[in-house]
C-alpha cells in the first residue's frame, strides 16, 4: 500500500476544481475555481456529449524550502456529461481571476421522443 | 467463520484497539485541513504555501474569484494578515442552482513572521486568482559566506 502511494506521488495529480452550476435566462452557467491557470493553459473539449475541462498549472518557480505546504500540486481536470437539452454549438467561456465561467445555451425545447410499445 | 492458526500474539485486545483507533484516525486524515489553525480560520480558509529561500520568504495563497479591491494585506509588528472577502455576483432570485461547491464570504489568515523580515519592502501581486507575497529578509538575516584567510 505504501509503495503504491509513493509511485503515485511522482506523477502529476489531477485536482477536481470545485464548481457551481445554475440555470438563468435559458442558459446553464458553470463556474469553476481554477486558481493559477492562464488562458493558454486551458483546454475545453466536447466529445461524445462529454465536456472535458483541463487546466494546466505551471510548476512553482519559487525555489527554496517549504515551511508550510497546503496548496495542492497538480493540474485541474473535470468532466461533465451534457444532455440533449444543451446546444453544443453555443458555448462561451471566460476566464477571470482564476474562475472559469462557461455559458451553455439551452436548445429550443426538444420534444421528448415517443416510444411505441408493441403488444403481442 | 475462518479457521486461523492460533498464536499467542493474536490475543492482545489492547493492540487490536490501538489498531482500530489508527484505522479510524486514517479515515479522518483529511489533507485539506491544516494542523496549524488560526483563530479566524474557517475550514475553507484559503490554502497557503510558505517558501523560504536565502533572500526572502514567499507566501503563496489561492484566492480564486477574489477581486484585488476586496483584499486587505497588512503587517503589524511581526504579524502578517491576509483579509478579504470573496463575493460572487448576486444572481437573479429565480436562478436555480443545480449544485454549488463554492463558498463565499469573508476570510482571514494571520501568519507570524520570522525574525529578520524587512516589512518595509513587502511586495504582493494577485494574478490569475493566486496571491504571491514576497517578504525580503533583512541584510543581517541573510546567510553570509565568510572568507577564510590563509597565510
Amino acid at each position: 500500500m505504501k509503495g503504491n502511494r509513493k509511485a503515485l506521488e511522482t506523477k502529476r495529480k489531477n485536482i477536481r476544481p470545485p464548481y457551481r452550476v445554475w440555470e438563468e435566462d435559458g442558459k446553464v452557467i458553470l463556474e469553476l475555481e481554477m486558481p493559477g491557470v492562464k488562458k493558454d493553459d486551458l483546454e475545453i473539449r466536447i466529445e461524445n456529449n462529454e465536456l472535458e475541462i483541463i487546466g494546466k498549472r505551471p510548476v512553482s518557480e519559487t525555489k527554496g524550502e517549504y515551511l508550510v505546504k497546503e496548496r495542492r500540486e497538480g493540474d485541474f481536470y473535470r468532466v461533465f456529461t451534457l444532455d440533449n437539452t444543451i446546444d453544443q454549438e453555443k458555448i462561451e467561456a471566460e476566464l477571470a481571476n482564476g474562475v472559469l465561467t462557461l455559458q451553455l445555451a439551452l436548445k429550443e425545447s426538444e420534444k421528448p421522443k415517443l416510444i411505441k410499445v408493441k403488444t403481442a | 467463520m475462518d479457521l486461523v492458526r492460533w498464536s499467542r500474539d493474536v490475543i492482545d485486545p489492547f493492540a487490536e484497539l490501538d489498531r482500530i483507533q489508527e484505522e479510524i484516525n486514517k479515515i479522518f486524515d483529511f489533507p485539506r485541513l491544516s494542523e496549524r489553525e488560526g483563530l479566524f480560520d474557517r475550514s475553507f480558509s484559503p490554502a497557503i504555501d510558505i517558501i523560504e529561500s536565502s533572500d526572502n520568504y514567499t507566501v503563496i495563497c489561492d484566492l480564486p474569484g477574489v477581486d484585488p479591491k476586496d483584499l486587505e494585506l497588512s503587517v503589524e509588528g511581526d504579524v502578517l494578515t491576509i483579509k478579504g472577502e470573496k463575493k460572487y455576483e448576486k444572481k437573479e432570485k429565480d436562478a436555480k442552482y443545480f449544485r454549488n461547491e463554492l463558498w463565499e464570504g469573508s476570510f482571514q489568515r494571520t501568519l507570524s513572521l520570522p525574525v529578520g523580515v524587512d516589512t518595509e519592502k513587502v511586495d504582493a501581486t494577485l494574478k490569475d486568482g493566486v496571491l504571491t507575497i514576497v517578504l525580503p529578509k533583512k541584510e543581517e538575516a541573510k546567510p553570509k559566506q565568510i572568507a577564510i584567510k590563509s597565510n
